[in-house]
């Protein structure tokens, strides 16, 4: 399951977008959903594709990288503090990311649906509402639930 | 057969979600069965922009490819979606 390892991780601060990386991917190696690649590979694919997006309320990111680094698929969740500076994908402005989704998956057609889901969730301000103000993983999961992300 | 490509810098994650929204608003229109979609990443594909009717791209591609690319990720964040979708149909010709 796409959050089983618990890496739900609240107001973090951290200074810059590798720190916030760093921290989500170091609790991904420690779950033991990827491998120790993981981490260079994540900071080194945002320096080269940028993956942060400009929802109409905040900035999220959904850093992600080769799924050979990926032993079982996981997303790691974090939420920061104050938001760090990421670059928009595709465009490479500046966004203030505040949500972070670090994508741990493995090559599958299943993942798609999740993925759409997760864009859905990006258009859904009530939903980023909630997640920018819960502070339990329970009710994280719940949301995850609710929509459709896990099933 | 009209073609079109879809690259991320992966050819796992975006791409494949910018690929299903296509796909999506071409079988809306009806002309899903004129098109074939390929996927897969930037640094394979940024010689072959050509070879495709179509090359949509998630991910920033160099400059002088630039003018010839369609920015998809409106088709990620939903804000004016309708813009990509106008651009691919101009593209290949199809009525919108």
């Amino acid at each position: 399951m796409l959050f089983d390892q618990n890496v739900i991780l609240f107001d973090k601060e951290a200074s810059d977008k590798q720190e916030a990386l760093s921290i989500l991917a170091d609790s991904l190696y420690k779950a033991g959903s990827v491998t120790e690649e993981f981490k260079p590979a994540i900071l080194k694919r945002e320096s080269n594709f940028p993956t942060a997006l400009n929802t109409e309320t905040i900035g999220v990111a959904i850093p992600h990288t080769d799924a050979d680094k990926v032993i079982t698929p996981q997303i790691g969740f974090m939420r920061l503090k104050t938001p760090v500076k990421f670059l928009q994908m595709g465009d490479n402005s500046e966004v203030q990311v505040k949500l972070i989704f670090m994508l741990a998956l493995k090559k599958s057609d299943d993942q798609l649906k999740m993925l759409q889901t997760l864009m859905g969730l990006f258009q859904d301000k009530e939903t980023l509402a909630k997640l920018e103000t819960i502070n339990d993983k329970d009710e994280f999961i719940k949301i995850m639930e609710n929509v459709g992300i896990i099933k | 057969m009209k073609t079109i490509m879809v690259v991320c810098g992966s050819g796992i994650a975006t791409s494949t979600v910018a690929e299903g929204k296509i796909r999506d608003y071409l079988q809306s229109k009806g002309d899903l069965d004129k098109v074939k979609i390929y996927k897969g990443n930037i640094a394979q594909y940024v010689n072959n922009v050509d070879d495709y009717d179509v090359f949509v791209s998630t991910v920033v591609v160099p400059d002088n490819i630039k003018d010839k690319v369609i920015n998809a990720v409106p088709l990620l964040t939903g804000i004016n979606t309708d813009k990509v979708y106008e651009q691919i149909m101009d593209k290949l010709g199809f009525e919108k």
